[in-house]
């Protein structure tokens, strides 16, 4: 194995043992390649706070989405999430003692922020996975769409069968 | 009949095998075909016919790209938009299509590839003929790019209209998602057409895993889920990520294979305007300025849709959503970067590749440049606030606060996002410098040909999918002419 292979393959295996390690501090199980409970919950919990929760669209609705797209990634990305999202479930266990799901929605804004503005370049590309699967999630629905003036059917381009 | 793999019969062999259908591959296929070759073409993706195209992100982006969308450089700095599927990038791709410029024309010819280009030529007449491309007319420029339009103008730059390859365009603007109109011209409904008349054999959901070479020359084309498909020719068109990658899995790694890697890498600037924009509505890019190519930036308009374009808008929550509600009213510019900057790609499991990529001082200040300028034209244009992409974000309001604002360019400053990987195994002639004769079969490896832009030995600074189409072309030509 060349240097540069082992740099990748060390990037992706220091993702997966941080994401471990986390999962021990809260005493839950991580397994690569499988969704876990908690994980869910966090995932859901980060999505209502990084979308607009006003704007009508049922938490469900956008995270099934979320769930659909990320299903749709290669086997190692879908890994990386998961490992980034144990993490992100443990983060505030130092600072607020308590898990990032069951923490106040302030003090999980302020978590998320943190990452978002992380001066280290990883955390900020982790934040943006999240985020971004997230986000789609979110935009992918009419009821967003109607509140940003994007539609389908009012679309003279698109076919009958689409409106 | 496009079918797939696994149901095909046992003991396949071909004259030649095409790996890879996007549009180098298509090409090929059906210039192998049209000889009278007995091919097989092999696409890891799917077919998507028409039925298929639902026009919504979060069903399309899995299906359209490779890895699920998720395709990165290592360290997630750089989001790489590739396609997968009978048709690969041709089928997401906004349909931009010309020829080389002068410059990457004297820039190739200074190492050698004169001859090839004149060859070339007959390869792009053919290319533009089949695909239909047309400059686009002046009713078919949507608000977004008249925008662009005005902005350069009023600035006294260079701005013109693209060629595109579509007919009977309705201006759906799902050029991204896979055309539900099907006006787009592409390797999917021209190209596998043309070559399964001829007689090809396509299979989808086909991943070549490895190529099979004894005593230096290709005997076959492992594909996973089938076994070996025997072929004396094997036409690599992978994309210039999947092909090197595929090559080095192969045991055919030379140093050279994957490295060279270019990526067009680019980034928005976004502004809001008084006036609605909807970006979404017509042809997402009509127009183009080179303005500022020879100092490495090229600008072009920009659109996403929602949930793309939701992802590059900062802060999150109901902030975040409280700019969105501008989506109508944001026009944005994109600046690629025509770098000189290169990195590498490996090969990973299954279909994901990896690739190490860092932008040199002169590409970083390319892109502080482009970014700049890009907020130039949008003001100029009329945007009320301009968007700079940078870490933290800052928003301008005046040509004085362009000049001004501290723009930060780094690892995710901003994130960038790249659509055209190129230059992983490159054609020359010279066989330490570069990994295929001058019309793309490989130095080493008897039977191995590439087509796709992984030939490209420089970035282009400019659309390379015209330039693919013709590569796969020529390459099956000069093929044809070795036997």
């Amino acid at each position: 194995m060349t240097l540069r292979a082992l740099k990748i393959h060390a990037q992706d295996q220091t993702i997966q043992v941080v994401a471990r390690a986390s999962a021990s501090a809260l005493g839950e199980p991580y397994t690569l390649g499988v969704w876990h409970e908690w994980q869910y919950r966090s995932l859901r919990a980060m999505q209502s706070r990084i979308t607009d929760n006003s704007q009508g669209v049922t938490g469900a609705t956008a995270f099934d989405r979320t769930l659909s797209v990320i299903g749709g990634f290669a086997t190692l990305h879908q890994d990386r999430l998961r490992g980034f999202i144990s993490i992100l479930e443990a983060a505030s266990l130092i600072s607020h003692r308590v898990r990032f799901s069951a923490l106040q929605t302030d003090a999980q804004d302020d978590v998320l922020n943190a990452w978002a503005t992380s001066k280290i370049p990883a955390r900020r590309a982790a934040f943006h996975g999240l985020k971004s699967v997230c986000m789609m999630g979110f935009y992918s629905d009419d009821q967003t769409w109607n509140s940003i003036g994007y539609s389908l059917a009012e679309n003279p381009g698109i076919p009958a069968r689409l409106q | 009949m496009i079918s797939s793999i696994t149901s095909a019969s046992s003991g396949l062999s071909a004259d030649a095998v095409v790996v890879g259908l996007g549009a180098g591959g298509g090409m090929a296929l059906r210039t192998l075909a049209e000889s009278g070759i007995d091919v097989i073409g092999l696409e890891l993706g799917e077919d998507l016919p028409i039925e298929h195209r639902t026009a919504r992100e979060d069903q399309m982006i899995p299906r359209l790209f490779a890895e699920g969308g998720a395709r990165s450089t290592d360290d997630m700095g750089i989001s790489i938009i590739q396609g997968k599927g009978i048709g690969g990038s041709t089928l997401h791709n906004t349909n931009l299509i010309g020829r080389i410029n002068d410059e990457t024309t004297q820039a190739w010819t200074s190492l050698g590839l004169g001859e090839t280009l004149r060859e070339l030529d007959q390869s792009y007449a053919l290319a533009e003929r089949l695909l239909h491309v047309s400059t686009v007319d002046d009713d078919q420029v949507n608000r977004n790019n008249q925008i662009f339009w005005d902005g350069a103008h009023a600035l006294g730059w260079e701005v013109h209209r693209m060629k595109h390859n579509r007919v009977a365009c309705k201006g759906s603007g799902m050029c991204t998602l896979g055309c539900p109109n099907n006006a787009k011209r592409t390797t999917a409904n021209v190209l596998v057409p043309d070559a399964l008349a001829a007689g090809a054999r396509v299979f989808e959901n086909a991943r070549a895993s490895k190529i099979i070479v004894q005593r230096g020359r290709v005997c076959g084309v492992d594909v996973a889920g089938y076994g070996v498909i025997k072929t004396g020719r094997v036409f690599l068109a992978g994309s210039a990520m999947g092909s090197p990658a595929l090559a080095i899995a192969s045991g055919l790694g030379d140093g050279q294979t994957g490295s060279n890697l270019h990526l067009h890498p680019g980034t928005t600037v976004a502004g809001r305007f008084e006036e609605p924009v909807e970006g979404w509505l017509g042809i997402p890019q009509s127009v183009s300025s080179d303005q500022f190519l020879d100092q490495g930036a090229w600008l072009v308009p920009g659109f996403a849709h929602p949930g793309a374009a939701s992802m590059f808008v900062p802060g999150f929550g109901s902030s975040h959503h409280e700019t969105m509600t501008n989506y109508a009213h944001l026009a944005a510019v994109i600046i690629m970067l025509h770098d000189t900057s290169t990195g590498r790609v490996r090969p990973g499991t299954d279909d994901v590749v990896h690739s190490t990529y860092a932008l040199n001082r002169r590409d970083r200040r390319a892109l502080e440049l482009g970014i700049r300028r890009a907020a130039s034209l949008l003001l100029a244009a009329g945007a009320v606030e301009v968007f700079l992409p940078s870490f933290p974000p800052v928003t301008v309001r005046s040509e004085r606060e362009v000049e001004a604002a501290k723009i930060s360019i780094g690892l995710m400053s901003p994130a960038l996002t790249s659509v055209h990987p190129m230059s992983t195994m490159p054609m020359g002639i010279s066989r330490r410098k570069s990994v295929t004769n001058p019309w793309g079969a490989h130095w080493n490896v008897r039977g191995l040909h590439v087509a796709d832009t992984s030939l490209f030995p420089t970035s282009i600074g400019g659309p390379p999918q015209l330039t693919a189409y013709a590569l796969g072309d020529l390459v099956a030509r000069a093929a044809l002419n070795e036997t």
